[in-house]
């Protein structure tokens, strides 16, 4: 009963005429922006941010949220009109989505997306509002050692699964950690790799990192890609026919739409997972308990509904570590961490308890918004269809323009900016050379947290490191991540033996 | 049997054949060696090294606890390791064919260039002549003959962004040594 008390606080704080135009904002920005091939929700959530400054914490991080969960809608267009996914967690979407398109169904796919992305969202929202207080609750009772492993567990899921390469991967979450050690040292005071500069004393910040990571980055892997010079070929953007799905279809996905929803909140809510490896788990498994899986990729509609269902519903479950535990599970939560620290407020296992009115807003804002999504979905395709004809050598200077007004505005500083902007050459090679952005950006915006705790485990142990294995939850975590390490080097193998012998790889 | 002269002359040329096969190994590896990989994990080592050892300008330990020396020394220690490995690696693996997806690396090149200059510019100029001079010259590069498309496009972005950013949001942009706004 307190939960529904406080979520219907949170509606009354976000059913007002200004945070109701901020989320609309968000929403459409986010679509627009997951629209777009090579700017993803994490570019997205850090250019935008500082134009958020001026608002109200509440309002600010009703519209950034908004954004984040938004582009997963937008995504998925350009995924199924014109087969280039607007982001990882789409590319699922794709393999029988744009089949669908070409045999002239892009109507019913684009509705039944719609469909999914709101059945998913709401799914995972409904799970969060129920699960966010438990694991607040649970979180209370972790020490520095459980929340010293539960970073390390985020970043090395994301470094380890998610990258191409393991050793790649640790490199990214290392550097990132080198990052955050610029500034001042929080037990001593003293200085470190500031080279005098009073603006590297507060630290390199995120956001320029961000920004040039994932919006300079991907536009200079973009050009690399030739999407300049290509056009955007009308007749994949035609929706012939009926717009509707059939009764069939609808009825083919019922199930799918549930076990997606599950599959990618479960997924969601390990830090690291995401709504990516969702996507995929969710699309193997509806492929493995179809009864004509010969369909699949062929345009079968549960292949399209399942990674759908699936990455919304992770977008939600993100939100349960990044709220009760302050650990973000990706570069575009990591980047929303950064937002609520900005404003004062520690996400955390105290979040619903010192900021009930901020936490459950949110958790409002995000019923609110998936309503509009799939309003906005399904109504508005024409305009999105126009918005994405936008070509890409006409983009691609305004992006890094807003990119580098964005860095400035940050903190009045060129430092900034020149950060940013080196942050965007490195992008664009750890993108190509197979590094993994995401990681460095996590372990940036991870990396004070992950030292002060290690320190502090090692002060109550008296310098033994055997605290991270001898308290049970500690050992848990442990043993957990060991799992994921040693599955890692599992399936690799796997995947190595069933490779011809041709194509090795040389970097594991 | 061979003479004297003539031997000598077959020794310098065992020598040069010598010579010319250990060129030719080199030029072979160093073609195999340096490669875009390579050259990226070995840029990523020296800064490793570079951090750990200024990492051990700081203390270790501070009276008894970890002082600020501790976590930037595992990170770099790390780091250096993990670039070393990938180093190795890289220089041990095949070198890519030149067959598969066509790249734009002089695009690329031209654009991050470009990218540069107008950072650089931001702060000289001033934003908004940076803006309208940066999107002018790259879109008559790459957007080319549409010069009406082009001119509205660079005029009607630095508007949009002084409205967004200097109005709404009372976050003013340098204005470098040219002011346009008094």
């Amino acid at each position: 009963m307190e939960v529904l008390s406080n979520l219907a606080a949170g509606f009354a704080l976000v059913l007002t005429p200004a945070n109701l135009w901020y989320l609309l904002v968000g929403v459409t920005v986010g679509m627009v922006i997951g629209a777009f091939p090579g700017l993803g929700p994490t570019a997205g959530i850090a250019i935008l941010l500082p134009l958020t400054f001026a608002m109200d914490a509440i309002s600010a991080i009703v519209m950034l949220a908004g954004i984040y969960y938004a582009t997963m809608y937008g995504a998925t267009i350009t995924a199924i009109l014109i087969n280039t996914p607007g982001a990882s967690s789409v590319v699922a979407s794709t393999f029988d989505g744009y089949p669908l398109a070409q045999q002239g169904r892009a109507g019913p796919a684009l509705v039944m997306q719609a469909a999914a992305s709101f059945v998913g969202g709401t799914v995972g929202i409904v799970l969060l509002t129920v699960l966010a207080p438990v694991f607040s609750q649970v979180a209370r009772s972790f020490g520095p050692p459980e929340f010293f492993l539960i970073v390390m567990l985020g970043v090395l899921t994301l470094a380890v699964m998610i990258g191409e390469h393991r050793m790649k991967g640790l490199i990214s979450a290392l550097l990132g950690f080198a990052l955050a050690a610029v500034g001042l040292d929080i037990g001593t005071g003293q200085q470190r790799m500031t080279f005098g500069s009073p603006e590297l004393m507060g630290g390199i910040g995120f956001i320029p990192v961000a920004i040039g990571l994932f919006g300079v980055g991907e536009v200079l892997h973009a050009v690399q890609r030739g999407d300049h010079t290509r056009r955007v070929r009308p007749e994949g953007l035609l929706v012939r026919g009926t717009f509707w799905p059939s009764t069939r279809e609808w009825a083919e996905s019922r199930f799918t739409l549930a076990r997606g929803s599950v599959i990618g909140f479960l997924l969601g809510i390990v830090p690291g997972a995401g709504a990516t490896i969702a996507s995929f788990m969710a699309y193997a498994v509806e492929k493995a308990v179809s009864r004509n899986p010969d369909r699949f990729g062929k345009g079968a509609m549960p292949g399209l509904v399942a990674p759908e269902a699936a990455n919304n519903a992770a977008s939600s479950g993100a939100m349960i570590p990044l709220l009760s535990l302050g650990i973000p599970g990706s570069a575009s939560t990591a980047v929303l961490l950064g937002a609520f620290i900005m404003w004062g407020l520690r996400p955390g296992p105290l979040l619903l308890t010192e900021s009930p009115d901020f936490a459950w807003a949110l958790i409002a804002s995000m019923y609110v918004g998936n309503v509009i999504l799939v309003l906005l979905c399904v109504g508005a395709i024409p305009v999105f269809v126009a918005v994405i004809r936008v070509p890409f050598r006409i983009l691609a200077p305004v992006i890094l323009v807003l990119c580098t007004v964005g860095a400035y505005s940050v903190n009045g500083s060129m430092l900034d900016t020149g950060i940013m902007f080196a942050a965007g050459v490195l992008g664009f090679y750890m993108k190509q050379l197979g590094y993994s952005p995401a990681a460095l950006v996590v372990a940036l915006v991870l990396g004070p947290l992950a030292e002060n705790t290690l320190q502090q485990s090692l002060i109550i142990s008296d310098g033994s490191p055997l605290i991270f294995v001898t308290r049970p939850v500690s050992a848990a975590i442990t043993a957990f991540i060991v799992l994921i390490l040693l599955g890692s080097v599992v399936v690799r193998r796997a995947r190595v033996v069933r490779r011809p012998a041709t194509a090795p790889d040389a970097v594991r | 049997m061979r003479d004297r002269v003539t031997d000598r002359g077959y020794r310098i040329g065992d020598c040069l054949g010598f010579a010319g096969r250990a060129t030719k190994w080199c030029d072979r590896m160093g073609r195999r060696v340096v490669t875009a990989r390579t050259v990226f994990a070995g840029g990523l080592l020296l800064a490793a090294c570079w951090f750990t050892v200024d990492a051990f300008r700081y203390d270790f330990m501070v009276a008894g606890r970890p002082g600020p020396g501790f976590f930037p020394r595992l990170v770099g220690l790390g780091l250096v390791g993990a670039c070393l490995y990938v180093l190795v690696a890289e220089a041990g693996r095949p070198r890519p064919s030149d067959a598969g997806p066509v790249s734009h690396s002089a695009a690329t090149l031209g654009f991050a260039l470009g990218g540069g200059l107008f950072v650089m510019a931001f702060a000289w100029l001033g934003a908004w002549p940076a803006i309208f001079l940066y999107l002018l010259i790259t879109l008559s590069v790459l957007n080319r003959g549409r010069h009406g498309w082009n001119i509205g496009i660079s005029t009607a972005v630095p508007i949009l962004f002084f409205l967004l950013f200097d109005v709404w949001l009372n976050a003013p942009l340098p204005e470098g040594f040219i002011r346009l706004v008094p």
